[in-house]
């Protein structure tokens, strides 16, 4: 099972999480995100990539896009501060 | 790792083609900048000093605009230990860049309109062209938190890397609408986000750490400190399509490439406004 942590303080309520998650793990509750079954997750990663307040966290879960892995790109991305 | 030097860490500021605000910024840090301010040992601005010396930290401010510049940034790198890409002109081309759209010649003869001693580059570069750099810290100023918070982490060898984008400080709620226009001037409600609310602001798809200020402000993000990592490297997606669909999500309307690219315009100079859509074919070619 995944664990899902939405970070309450970063997020901004716009539910594009719900909207997104196809076996409706994450459900609205009094207009906030909820993670109603986690257990249902397939790891899909959908609701962290629409989040634009990067609230979401699949703990456990490593995002790794291999077609598009730069090297070059990555390693100028972590000097970023 | 910094080695301090006779007990003290030797900071060094260059500066290339901008308009030193992003000195102004790290002299804004007041108590911190006190602290720090007997290793500053070559500054421009606050000190007369005419040769690099050795530094331990050099931060590098402007984006590289005429042959002279590229000479300066190649003894910086030579002298520093670590070299800092310091402001988004430095890190990303910045406002320097803009003057990309023309040619050098015709900058000269609108800007001058005589000859001058100085070969102007095709193009004005971020510094990461030329020399490799340690770290990046993009702002048009970096605020002077940002600023306290890099030194103290240089300092102990930790530097924190901020991740998250700019809504995530900001705390403005999202109502999904259907907006009718744009809109530029007029006085926002303090807590709808400006999107929903019709402005174009950038905060989704820009590196945060700066408290949101101008959000917070009523201000619409204007992307002063480039894209987040997960902007970068999204899969076969550019920085416009990405914003523009985060755009039509939020508020209901289709925004042209051409209205972003005009406000998107701190990483106008960086290589990475074009980088690599996708890389499928490569892949499929090498067989892996």
């Amino acid at each position: 099972m995944i664990e899902i942590v939405i970070d309450e303080e970063r997020c901004v309520k716009c539910l594009e999480c719900v909207d997104v998650c196809p076996t409706e793990v994450i459900v609205a509750r009094d207009e906030k995100p909820f993670v109603e079954k986690p257990e249902r997750c397939i790891g899909c990663l959908s609701c962290s990539y629409v989040c634009r307040a990067d609230a979401i966290i699949h703990k456990g879960v490593y995002i790794e896009e291999k077609l598009v892995y730069d090297p070059k790109l990555e390693e100028k991305m972590n000097k970023f501060v | 790792m910094l080695e301090e030097v006779g007990g003290r860490m030797r900071i060094g500021i260059v500066k290339l083609a901008s308009c030193s605000g992003c000195q102004i910024a790290l002299l804004d840090t007041y108590e911190k900048f006190l602290e720090i301010a007997e290793n500053v040992v070559y500054a421009p601005i606050i000190m007369d000093e005419r040769e690099i010396p050795e530094c331990d930290v050099i931060l590098v401010e402007g984006a590289v605009r005429i042959e002279h510049e590229l000479e300066v940034l190649k003894d910086a790198r030579k002298k520093a230990k670590i070299l800092v890409a310091f402001g988004s002109c430095s890190a990303l081309g910045g406002i320097s860049s803009l003057g990309n759209i023309f040619k050098p010649e015709k900058l000269l003869k609108d800007v001058y309109g005589i000859e001058i001693e100085h070969k102007l580059l095709d193009l004005a570069y971020p510094i990461d062209e030329f020399v490799d750099v340690d770290y990046y810290l993009p702002g048009c100023p970096p605020t002077p938190d940002l600023i306290s918070k890099f030194i103290d982490g240089l300092i102990k060898g930790e530097v924190e890397r901020i991740d998250y984008p700019v809504c995530a400080e900001c705390g403005r709620i999202v109502v999904h609408t259907k907006i009718d226009r744009i809109r530029r001037t007029e006085e926002p409600d303090p807590k709808i986000c400006l999107l929903s609310q019709g402005y174009l602001c950038l905060g989704s798809v820009t590196r945060g750490g700066c408290r949101a200020v101008c959000t917070k402000a009523g201000v619409p993000c204007k992307s002063c400190r480039g894209p987040t990592n997960k902007v970068m490297g999204m899969p076969c997606k550019d920085y416009l399509t990405e914003i523009t669909e985060r755009i039509e999500r939020i508020a209901g309307f289709k925004v042209s490439f051409d209205d972003i690219a005009s406000i998107y315009a701190f990483v106008f100079g960086s290589d990475m406004k074009d980088k690599p859509v996708s890389r499928i074919k490569e892949v499929m070619k090498s067989g892996r």
